[in-house]
């Protein structure tokens, strides 16, 4: 009787606990539970997993009030491996440079197994993560430097990437995190304009895409869980749509936003450039363009190419004739480029342009340029005459 | 007992009748004393004879009394019966001694006034029947009190025997519905165990069942890992009951992976896949509801549940996909369709679309894939035919959708009418208008103003229907491909134009006139041009365009060809 008691208030106490009872219930438990939890999986799963916005716990909280925890510049100090940016001036040609602590930033470390990340010291509250961005920003991004504009960019990214790794370990949510993510999107996609055309080894676009596309979904996210009113909500719902443009999710995602929102001018604007560009009709997407902003032109910049080739595609097909003469400034007028520079995209698409500045256009003469031909930077101007008078820092700030 | 009962109280009343006559006596011999000392002789005698009266009647309700009590001695405990007496008999002498008292002050009384005298008289008459009330209705509340009791207590008592017949009947169907399983499981009987451990089986609803602990009970009867399947299952129940969906959830995960291990160790046999087929579809329902409940709660990110059951679901086709050794008969790949079908819901619902190509690889690469049932087929191809149509492959997606529309069941409206919403915007691009009484028939009025301006080139009125329902479309993820519908409107509108005009050489201003009465904004010259341009290379225009003359040469023969020729 005593063993029949005893097995019952084994039954109804892992009954609260939720898992079944009995040895062998246990037994598969912990082998279904030891097949997940493999290292190599944790460690993917802790960068990209993202903080839930409600019902859990709150992560653990950072303690660390400067940008760089002291234990870390002590042993790179030792190790020599400060970046320019973070040594004490006039200490650069020394064998072993001092680190400043004013302008050392924490860097990015992967996550592995038996590293212990979530020590309070050495993550740095929101707070302090909002102040290293400003100061990522206005100290090092917007001033000129004699050092070129890609090590700029390789030390920002790195350390921004640091700092999304510090609110990813405590579940930062809420309108820190949402002014965080604001200003580095902003930093990327101002950067995959900059830094076009640069050689691989320097810059690669596919992994600041990879990146990028990580902090937009982040912070759609943030936008549609969160509670409070965000003022930039449409500015990034935009970005994120011309970024992605012709892309069916972008386009479903936005679809789906509430009606007051769907409203506004930027995502109007946005959306009827998205359209145009789903239905082929270059002309009326580059006369859309014309009236984004600096930033939003950035985001668009990398489809101008496609747009320009669809143009040129459809023209040589419809004007397809012997006797067709199409003027080269009309043609750089609808591509808003100059006269010069359309002629060689002519020439890149194989279309060909007679000596009276008339572009013959011819089904057959089309062909898709080789690898490497096309150099998109040539064909920034669309981009760059926005530019004009803005500061670096106040577009990524966003106060233009 | 009773007859001994009766004999007491019949020695009882003897005596207290002989007590009575006693003080009857006693009484008449004060009386005749008085008698011999009063001179009102009359008075007496009346005083007398009204007593005598009295005490006769006193005897006569006493008789009464006593047939009652002989009455319910046939019902009542003895102790009850003694002491209803024993009160009796005392509240009789209580009467005799107010009698006596009284008596005395009529006697004494006697030597006053007459009237005083009847007054008195009457005042005790009135008391002995005021007694005698009060006595009567203490009787009957006593009686009353003792049959409540006797009530409460036979309650009780049947209270005790229903429980004890519940636990027993609880063991009863548990062990039931377990032999059941037993029998299935050894008979190799699919179907029936299917229904055992489906939750469209009525016995889920059985309160006597939801148990909160059955694996011991499970263990004796079943072997692993049949034990933890079942008891998992009942646990299951008894959450599904508490509207628990996220506990159900995890009890039906546990399920399908005992049944998984039990699946895997049949060899060359599928007489267990009616119930794969049950316990995954539960587990997808599960999924579904608990996803509500944890969205209700804003805990959890969307579609986790899902894409858990999702990999459950998976790991159960790689078993299925995996049987190359049995012969077809009793081939795993039988249920291969089924479960793509599933996930293919589960992947839809969290919008991860490319996962479905390599089921779809897989079943394509079978040979069973026209073998399967209609109902099977007819899922298959909605879901294929679905994804198709998001890819932009219009030609496959017609083909898939048009077998399932025609290949489905008559009675399942419901379904011919998600089918068609899908097929429509496909058979629209590709130039096939609905009719009015297809979408009649369907309640599918959405499309009617759209089918419309499609087919009248009427691009104000296509907005004005995309705007007007955009909602519905959004939610059926149909709209993007409507917004396409917008060039084969353009085609319609221009050979409007081109049939107005009758010539081969149309001006391009005429275009442009056409558009701006469709109300089309900012658009120019250059615009309409791109449009043309777009038009030829897609093959709905056959001609040229001329700068110089600013004019749309189309050819002499077929310049529109008709939609579904143009891919």
């Amino acid at each position: 009787m005593n063993r029949r008691r005893a097995g019952r208030r084994i039954s109804s106490h892992s009954q609260r606990r939720g898992a079944p009872s009995g040895g062998q219930w246990r037994q598969t438990n912990k082998d279904q539970w030891q097949d997940e939890g493999t290292p190599q999986v944790r460690e993917v799963v802790g960068e990209q997993q993202r903080p839930r916005q409600h019902g859990r716990e709150a992560g653990p909280r950072g303690t660390c009030q400067t940008m760089c925890p002291a234990r870390e510049l002590r042993d790179r100090e030792a190790q020599n491996r400060l970046h320019r940016f973070e040594m004490l001036p006039g200490t650069e040609r020394d064998r072993r440079p001092r680190g400043d602590p004013l302008r050392a930033v924490k860097e990015y470390s992967r996550p592995a197994a038996g590293k212990d990340s979530t020590n309070p010291t050495e993550l740095r509250p929101p707070a302090v993560l909002l102040k290293t961005v400003r100061y990522l920003i206005d100290e090092i991004t917007a001033p000129s430097h004699q050092h070129p504009w890609t090590e700029v960019y390789s030390f920002v990214f790195d350390r921004l990437r640091s700092v999304k790794q510090d609110m990813i370990i405590q579940r930062v949510s809420g309108s820190d995190c949402v002014a965080i993510l604001e200003r580095t999107v902003r930093f990327l996609i101002y950067a995959s304009y900059r830094l076009c055309g640069e050689p691989l080894r320097l810059y690669d676009p596919r992994i600041n895409d990879t990146h990028l596309q990580e902090y937009l979904s982040w912070l759609l996210d943030c936008y549609a869980t969160g509670s409070e009113a965000h003022p930039n909500q449409e500015e990034f719902q935009a970005l994120a749509l011309l970024y992605n443009l012709g892309s069916a999710r972008a386009t479903q995602h936005i679809m789906e936003l509430p009606e007051r929102l769907r409203s506004t001018p930027a995502i109007t604007l946005a959306l009827s450039i998205n359209q145009a560009f789903l239905e082929r009709n270059p002309v009326r997407l580059l006369r859309l363009a014309r009236r984004l902003n600096f930033l939003q032109t950035c985001a668009l910049h990398r489809h101008l190419a496609a747009c320009r080739r669809d143009l040129l595609l459809v023209y040589s097909h419809g004007f397809s004739s012997r006797n067709c003469r199409f003027p080269l400034e009309r043609l750089s007028q609808l591509l808003s480029l100059d006269t010069l520079l359309t002629a060689q995209l002519c020439q890149t698409y194989g279309v060909e342009v007679n000596q009276d500045n008339q572009v013959v256009f011819s089904k057959a003469a089309f062909s898709e340029p080789e690898q490497g031909k096309l150099h998109c930077n040539l064909y920034h101007s669309i981009v760059s005459e926005k530019q004009k008078d803005l500061t670096v820092q106040n577009i990524i700030h966003g106060c233009a | 007992m009773l007859r001994v009962q009766v004999r007491t109280c019949s020695i009882n009343l003897h005596r207290l009748v002989l007590l009575l006559c006693f003080h009857r006596l006693v009484l008449l011999l004060c009386f005749h004393r008085l008698v011999l000392l009063c001179f009102h002789h009359l008075v007496l005698l009346l005083c007398f004879d009204r007593l005598v009266l009295l005490l006769c009647f006193d005897r006569l309700v006493l008789l009464l009394c006593f047939h009652r009590l002989v009455l319910l001695l046939l019902c009542f405990d003895r102790l009850v019966l003694l002491l209803c007496f024993d009160r009796l008999v005392l509240l009789l002498w209580f009467h005799r001694l107010v009698l006596l008292l009284w008596f005395h002050r009529l006697v004494l009384l006697l030597w006053s006034d007459r009237l005083v005298l009847l007054l008195w008289f009457h005042r005790l008459v009135v008391l002995l029947w005021f007694h005698r009330l009060v006595l009567l209705l203490w009787f009957h509340r006593l009686v009353l009190l003792l049959w409540f009791h006797r009530l409460v207590l036979l309650l009780w008592f049947h209270r005790l025997v229903l429980l004890l017949w519940f636990h027993h009947l609880v063991l009863l169907w548990f062990h039931r519905l377990v032999l059941q399983i037993y029998e299935a499981i050894d008979n190799h009987d699919g179907s029936f165990c299917a229904e055992l451990l489906s939750f469209k089986h009525p016995h889920v609803a059985n309160p006597r069942l939801q148990l909160a602990s059955p694996e011991e009970k499970c263990q004796q009867v079943l072997e692993p890992p049949y034990d933890e399947m079942v008891a998992a299952h009942l646990r299951c129940t008894y959450a599904v009951a508490n509207h628990d969906f996220v506990e159900a959830y995890k009890f039906q995960t546990l399920v399908v992976q005992s049944f998984l291990r039990a699946f895997q160790s049949h060899k060359e046999e599928n007489w267990a896949l009616p119930v794969m087929f049950s316990v995954t579809l539960d587990l997808r329902i599960f999924a579904n509801n608990a996803e509500q409940q944890l969205q209700k709660k804003a805990k959890g990110q969307p579609g986790e549940m899902l894409e858990k059951a999702a990999e459950q679901l998976m790991s159960c086709f790689r078993v299925c996909a995996s049987d190359n050794r049995a012969g077809i008969e009793d081939s795993k790949k039988w249920g291969m369709m089924f479960l793509s079908n599933q996930l293919f819901k589960i992947y839809f619902k969290i919008n991860k679309l490319h996962l479905c190509k390599p089921l779809i690889r897989a079943i394509d690469s079978s040979n069973l894939k026209n073998d399967y049932s209609p109902a099977q087929k007819v899922t298959y191809k909605y879901y294929v035919g679905r994804k198709a149509m998001f890819d932009s492959d219009f030609k496959p997606a017609e083909e898939f959708l048009s077998f399932a529309f025609h290949h489905c069941h008559r009675s399942s409206q419901k379904n011919k009418r998600m089918i068609l919403i899908y097929l429509l915007p496909v058979k629209m691009l590709l130039g096939h208008m609905p009719t009015h009484q297809l979408l009649r028939k369907y309640d599918l009025m959405q499309f009617a103003d759209v089918t419309k301006a499609v087919s009248e080139g009427n691009l104000l009125l296509l907005n004005e229907a995309l705007n007007k329902h955009e909602t519905f479309f959004i939610r059926c993820g149909i709209f993007l491909i409507l917004e396409k519908l917008k060039i084969i409107t353009y085609r319609n509108l221009f050979k409007k134009v081109y049939l107005l005009l009758r010539t081969h050489q149309l001006p391009l201003d005429a275009f442009l006139v056409s558009l701006k009465m469709m109300q089309v904004e900012d658009v120019d010259i250059d615009e309409v041009q791109c449009i043309l341009a777009n038009l030829i290379y897609m093959g709905h225009i056959k001609g040229y365009i001329s700068q110089q003359h600013q004019k749309l040469v189309v050819s002499k023969q077929n310049p529109f060809p008709p939609l579904s020729s143009v891919s």
